[in-house]
């Protein structure tokens, strides 16, 4: 099957994913008990119904279900209800790049490190190395972002005072944290990357190309790494996905202006435009970065690329 | 008269365990001379796969330890071989092919590149005429389309092919010893002898010494120069295809030949077997090892261990029943030679 239909393909049925993803989450949402003015105690009731027919919540919901789709179709996803006159494409444009740079950076220490680590892990398997690397990735697994995030500031702003507390805004802002995020992803990928390197180490073809009278460093590069990094590959795009749309509790111990606060906010404060929106751009998102993972499993193991 | 190439002598391996210390193999010797093919043969289990990776130094130690004995290559001592002096012999001088074919070639790398690998690592040619080289292998092999056939992948080729190929891998820099651990097992019938045939023909074209490990003595028969019977960790009877066929010492051996499936009797009887179970190499008997499944042990075979007796210039067996005091028993005869 030629690369062209396997793309066209994917792309229809991303497309058709995209489209049940956002009817799903448009009456789930609806079903959530209350209205998004509900929680400002000064309103009552009567001026409740006015903002509701104000913003057009009053309408037959499958009214508005259209209305919402028409509008996506031309790519506006609304206006917030909750912030005054602000669009979700500015809400999304404004704290996507913060939460980006800040994955992006996360995952540039991680993903190195943690597969050298998983490969040398398994390398030096039941030795000291070993076991320190091990108890590294239980302890980034372990230690919740929020602890590891306040103890950073405590000993590198409070103590040492040679960091930022918090904030976006120079080079030295950005470091602790991408530590906060990175350590957790990096402990992940050492242990997959451990495990996965474990199974291709005892396979039959690893011995054959022992046979054939390859170093050590030679298998290890040609033939071992590349099979290992398979299951990687998996879960790098969810992994990717999650970690470029910001994390709440990152973000919120560094005050960092991320979209990760707005999908808690607005789930609290039934800021449906918002929610939506955000689920939109996730899914998307997911969705693409899917497609490519599934296009770089092709190029690693020629065994999938003949099932498509 | 030809040169002895390998040598083993007294060589005992174990492997260390939660369990404790499995001695698989204990106190074994074989030698193979030059372009003759020596079969190894028992039941599984009997330490045959690790006498002879052990020669290439194929498994990992620890778990893995040699207790005594030599490995002799060409007059050199390669028993305590680093890894980087390993590295010059595999491949080039001692080659192996494994049992599974399906499993013994890289999924992700093309076979070209398979075998390009191995040719380059011992010879320093430019890139083309390492796959002028490769195309020269796959074709002495059978594979058709050679040229097209080094940039398919493993999972395209059938078993046989697989196997057809790590053959070419194993043959690439023209080893002296190819040692093979059950390379027809995992093969069906028609492709087993058209493995076999292949290697034959490549024997006998490159002077190549073959160890063929087995459990088939049909594959036996049609292979070997010698044999090496393997029971427990040790061999019990040893000598030239015709001697272990027609004129077998140890009861061992007496069972293998007659578990062999018979098509030719008239009566569909039974498949004929060998009761019992191998020893338990943990604590392996101190006497002979056979002895609680021999039909006919006696005192001595459970106290003492039988000293290997010469037969001939060739054979030999290790068995009480061949003292001069032990009673002479007949083997129950069976119609052997209708198989060989």
């Amino acid at each position: 099957m030629s690369v062209i239909r396997f793309i066209v393909k994917r792309f229809i049925i991303s497309i058709v994913t995209i489209f049940l993803l956002v009817t799903l989450s448009f009456f789930l949402l609806r079903t959530l008990p209350g209205n998004p003015f509900q929680t400002e105690t000064l309103l009552t009731v009567e001026m409740q119904e006015k903002m509701m027919s104000y913003y057009g919540l009053d309408k037959p919901l499958f009214e508005q279900y259209l209305t919402y789709m028409q509008n996506l179709l031309q790519g506006d996803l609304g206006y917030s209800i909750k912030y005054r006159n602000r669009t979700v494409n500015e809400i999304i444009a404004t704290s996507f790049p913060v939460s980006a740079d800040l994955g992006l950076r996360a995952l540039a220490v991680a993903l190195p490190i943690g597969l050298f680590l998983g490969v040398l892990s398994a390398r030096k398997r039941g030795k000291l190395t070993d076991y320190l690397c091990v108890l590294l990735s239980v302890i980034g697994v372990s230690i919740p972002s929020f602890i590891l995030g306040s103890f950073l500031q405590y000993i590198f702003a409070l103590k040492l005072q040679i960091l930022p507390m918090a904030q976006w805004q120079t080079e030295w802002h950005t470091i602790l944290p991408t530590i906060a995020l990175a350590l957790s992803l990096l402990a992940i990928l050492t242990r997959v990357m451990r495990a996965s390197m474990l199974e291709v180490m005892s396979q039959d073809y690893v011995k054959t190309a022992k046979a054939k009278g390859l170093s050590e460093g030679k298998i290890v590069r040609r033939h071992q790494i590349r099979n290992a990094s398979i299951p990687i590959l998996t879960m790098l795009g969810p992994m990717v996905t999650s970690v470029l749309m910001g994390t709440f509790v990152v973000e919120k111990i560094f005050a960092l202006p991320g979209l990760g606060q707005h999908f808690i906010n607005s789930i609290t404060g039934l800021d449906y435009t918002v929610t939506l929106g955000l689920t939109v751009f996730f899914g998307i998102f997911m969705v693409f970065a899917n497609f490519l993972v599934d296009i770089a499993y092709g190029i690693v193991d020629p065994r999938i690329r003949l099932m498509k | 008269m030809k040169e002895t190439l390998l040598e083993v002598k007294q060589f005992k391996f174990s492997f260390d365990t939660y369990a404790g210390e499995v001695q698989a193999v204990r106190n074994i010797s074989f030698h193979v001379k030059e372009g003759e093919t020596l079969a190894i043969v028992g039941e599984s289990g009997s330490g045959k796969s690790v006498a002879v990776q052990n020669v290439m130094k194929l498994i990992p130690s620890p778990p893995g330890r040699i207790i005594q004995g030599q490995i002799i290559y060409q007059g050199e001592d390669i028993t305590h071989y680093t890894d980087r002096q390993m590295e010059q012999l595999r491949g080039k001088e001692l080659s192996m092919i494994f049992q599974d074919p399906m499993t013994s070639l890289n999924p992700t790398m093309k076979i070209g590149d398979q075998i390009i690998e191995g040719i380059r690592n011992h010879e320093p040619i430019p890139r083309a005429d390492a796959v002028k080289k490769a195309i020269k292998l796959l074709t002495e092999v059978g594979i058709p389309d050679p040229k097209d056939s080094l940039s398919r992948y493993p999972h395209t080729f059938s078993g046989g092919m697989r196997q057809r190929v790590m053959i070419a891998i194993a043959l690439a820099c023209n080893p002296k010893i190819l040692i093979a651990d059950e390379p027809t097992t995992a093969l069906d019938v028609t492709t087993q002898t058209q493995i076999l045939e292949l290697m034959n023909d490549l024997k006998e074209k490159h002077g190549t010494s073959i160890v063929m490990i087995t459990h088939d003595l049909g594959v036996v028969a049609k292979m070997a120069d010698r044999i090496a019977v393997m029971y427990a960790g040790k061999i019990v009877e040893t000598g030239t295809v015709e001697e272990i066929f027609y004129q077998p010492k140890h009861p061992y051996t007496w069972g293998l030949l007659q578990s062999i499936p018979k098509v030719s009797s008239k009566r569909m009887g039974k498949l004929e077997t060998i009761p019992g179970t191998p020893p338990d190499l943990i604590a392996p008997p101190k006497g002979c090892g056979f002895a609680s499944r021999c039909k006919f042990c006696m005192n001595i075979c459970k106290e003492v261990e039988p000293e290997s007796v010469s037969i001939s210039a060739s054979q030999s067996a290790k068995c009480w029943l061949l003292d001069e005091r032990a009673p002479r028993v007949e083997r129950e005869h069976e119609e052997v030679k209708k198989y060989s």
